[in-house]
């Protein structure tokens, strides 16, 4: 049990560290702890997290860390889990908004971020790959996820009401 | 006499901090993200607790620092405004809706398993949550991949995510190094051309 704990504390200490970019660059380095290193959720579990996270307030790491942690350990795991992924921040913050005042202009620090940025981006496709490969099973799938992309990409259209629509099509195709 | 409001309105300020975190936690759906543009609002356009030139400094240190954005824009402007407690205080409103709103979702609601209907939403919402994805890669692409090099990059540090299963880890190390050295290379050029 106390094992556990330590487990989810490091795991998501992790993600929090290692999480750059944050919300969706956040997933892949998820999806590494929570579903390939430990198995502590299985894919379409965690894809279904990050759909909840879209339907309820607040950052998908915090959901993802109380629900992950509450699922293997209850209320102790999930203030463990979800302590585990801000801490990182409560210990680089405040350095490191020191120091980004003090370096903000040097060249080497501007170019560190700039070469951060493409690899981010990589990673976000890497989670559209990853989750795209145990969501899309048919034809039908990949209609709805195109159509999703064109409301996404040509109007302004509102990610909860996405999901509720894209609900309403599953319930169509698959009931 | 300026020093002395000051510190009046400060007294008010870190519950009034939490609070405004804790409502913006509670109602923005969809990410961290979401819920910047409601702080920006209530931070400088409602209280002018922040310039707009210091809230997008803030914002731009916590985008560039790893870990949930939010987490570390409430942690820095609570700081910026209050010292520790104060961004202690921010952080705590911000996460405490979605902490308490998932836990009864966890401990309530997840035995959807056996219902059908439930499964076949899922089933459609799982592509959408993938466009979703794609869509962000997408909008942020646009802005930071227009250069060649950094699309070269992309797509190096892409290929070798999908055909070698490295830690995520890797790319973000290698990209750092990668913008790291390139001002010498230019550099170099730089004089060998003169």
């Amino acid at each position: 049990m106390n094992l556990l704990l330590l487990g989810l504390f490091l795991s998501f200490f992790r993600i929090g560290f290692f999480g750059f970019g944050g919300g969706y660059a956040m997933l892949a380095l998820m999806e590494f702890e929570i579903v390939q290193s430990h198995g502590w959720l299985n894919p379409s579990e965690f894809i279904d997290i990050i759909a909840l996270a879209e339907m309820t307030p607040g950052p998908v790491a915090i959901n993802a860390a109380t629900f992950v942690g509450y699922r293997m350990a209850g209320l102790g795991g999930a203030v463990v889990a979800t302590t585990g992924v801000i801490f990182p921040s409560l210990l680089l913050v405040l350095p490191a908004g020191w120091l980004a005042a003090r370096y903000r202009e040097k060249k080497g620090l501007q170019g560190v971020l700039d070469g951060i940025h493409p690899a981010v981006i990589s990673l976000i496709a890497l989670a559209a790959f990853v989750l795209g490969k145990e969501a899309m099973l048919d034809l039908k799938s990949y209609l709805i996820s195109g159509t999703c992309l064109l409301l996404l990409m040509f109007t302004g259209i509102h990610p909860l009401l996405l999901i509720v629509l894209a609900a309403a099509a599953g319930l169509l195709f698959y009931l | 006499m300026k020093k002395e409001k000051e510190k009046e309105d400060i007294r008010v300020k870190i519950g009034e901090m939490f609070f405004t975190f804790l409502k913006v936690g509670a109602f923005t759906i969809g990410g961290g993200y979401a819920m910047i543009p409601l702080v920006q609002e209530d931070f400088i356009q409602r209280k002018k607790w922040l310039t707009n030139e210091e809230f997008l400094e803030i914002l731009g240190i916590a985008q560039s620092l790893p870990g949930p954005v939010i987490v570390n824009f409430s942690l820095l402007a609570g700081y910026r405004l209050k010292g520790f407690k104060g961004g202690l205080f921010s952080l705590l409103g911000a996460i405490l809706p979605s902490f308490l709103i998932i836990m009864i979702i966890a401990a309530y609601l997840w035995g959807y398993g056996e219902n059908r209907a439930v499964q076949a939403a899922f089933q459609g919402i799982r592509p959408a949550v993938v466009a979703l994805i794609i869509s962000a890669a997408i909008k942020l692409g646009k802005g930071t991949l227009r250069q060649r090099h950094t699309f070269l990059l992309f797509l190096l540090f892409l290929g070798t995510l999908l055909l070698f299963n490295v830690h995520p880890l890797a790319v973000i190390v290698a990209g750092a190094l990668a913008g790291f050295v390139k001002p010498y290379f230019k550099n170099r050029q730089g004089s060998a051309e003169e």
